[in-house]
């Protein structure tokens, strides 16, 4: 049985993906239906059961609406890794919200496991069944992207 | 006011959080699951399983008050006990509270030590950012030099309007103690701020002294 706060925290992880709260709860209701069929009688197995349905239910959804899924297409191409890091961008005065919405779901759900769930690189590739590689060119190219749309806004890096 | 990209993108996710009526729907869905008869039965009758789930919900929203459920210090152990759980890196270590704060400085109010740990006994570890029934909270890390276990303590600001169903927790001197997760959580007011604390003894207060309610 999955408290309030953990529907509340499975369904942020829905907005991370989605990008919006109609999507995400209706995500996290099918999500949820297909979880309940066989659900792991361990909690943590359970969490991540469910994480795990919601992660490939959205990809499912992306192709048939034929929109980007979550993996980029030049992800195959190899890039410098060496400073994939966030942790030193900094945002000032600006609609943060609307940057997010910018974003492609593969980047939100990054930041999602980083930010929120505080997750270190090896974690997140754990956690999406990818190598650390590939989390750690997404990150690169995420923070590329960033500092391009932080730099229309007039924002601050240090 | 500059942040980092960090709590940029906490802020922006916790601010999402299921309105009553959802969650409703949600647990309605998991009671019928629960309820025995129905698992097998999900596959052939999942659509009018669900549209039965969704019925009871609405009846449970039009005619059960707002915000019912778990009552909330239920609700707000559960989400502590669970975060205690994951013991998600440290954004900040030190035992130096000023630093915590210095770095906590983002909060829409400003971590304080409680009364309720002798610094004789725990020891501050370090800190990071968290949330509590999705309000900004401070997460700190300390140790019972006595036994080694690690507690996480989790501060917040006490908004009544929020925090309704724990209003008499002004009046009491003493926390008010909760089960979950195989863990104790014990929840009190001080100072302003709500605070919550994991701890591995089930009947024993961080003070030492018996829990009441």
């Amino acid at each position: 049985m999955f408290s309030r706060s953990d529907l509340d925290r499975h369904y942020r992880y829905c907005c991370s993906l989605t990008g919006n709260d109609a999507d995400a709860f209706d995500l996290l209701q099918s999500g949820l239906e297909t979880c309940l069929r066989k659900p792991p009688s361990n909690t943590l197995a359970r969490h991540a059961y469910l994480r795990r349905i919601l992660h490939n239910r959205f990809i499912d959804q992306q192709r048939a609406r034929q929109r980007a899924p979550l993996a980029d297409a030049d992800e195959a191409f190899p890039v410098d890794v060496a400073g994939a890091t966030l942790e030193d961008l900094v945002v000032e005065g600006l609609d943060f919200e609307r940057v997010w919405t910018e974003l492609q779901p593969a980047e939100r759900e990054i930041l999602y496991y980083w930010a929120v769930e505080g997750y270190t690189a090896a974690e997140i590739a754990e956690e999406l069944e990818m190598p650390r590689g590939t989390v750690l060119s997404r990150v690169h190219r995420l923070r590329l992207r960033l500092r391009g749309m932080f730099g229309d806004a007039g924002e601050v890096l240090a | 006011m500059s942040r980092t990209l960090e709590q940029a993108v906490r802020e922006q996710v916790q601010s999402h959080r299921l309105d009553d009526r959802q969650a409703a729907t949600l647990r309605a869905m998991q009671e019928q699951a629960g309820s025995g008869h129905s698992r097998a039965g999900w596959g052939r009758w999942g659509g009018a399983v669900l549209a039965a789930a969704c019925a009871l919900a609405l009846l449970v929203y039009f005619l059960v008050p707002a915000g019912t459920g778990l009552p909330q210090p239920a609700r707000i152990a559960d989400e502590v006990a669970y975060n205690h759980v994951k013991l998600k890196p440290l954004e900040v270590k030190s035992a130096n509270f000023d630093e915590l704060r210095a770095y906590l400085a983002e909060l829409e109010f400003s971590p304080v030590e409680t009364a309720l740990l002798d610094p004789q006994y725990y020891e501050v570890l370090g800190a990071r950012y968290c949330s509590i029934e999705g309000q900004s909270a401070a997460q700190i890390r300390v140790r019972d030099r006595r036994t080694g276990e690690i507690h996480s303590l989790y501060q917040t600001r006490f908004d009544h309007e929020r925090f309704g169903e724990l209003s008499e927790l002004e009046q009491l001197a003493t926390p008010l103690s909760r089960e979950a997760r195989g863990m104790g959580v014990d929840i009190w007011v001080e100072k302003g701020l709500l605070f919550a604390i994991t701890r591995q003894n089930a009947s024993v207060a961080p003070g030492g002294e018996p829990p009441r309610e």
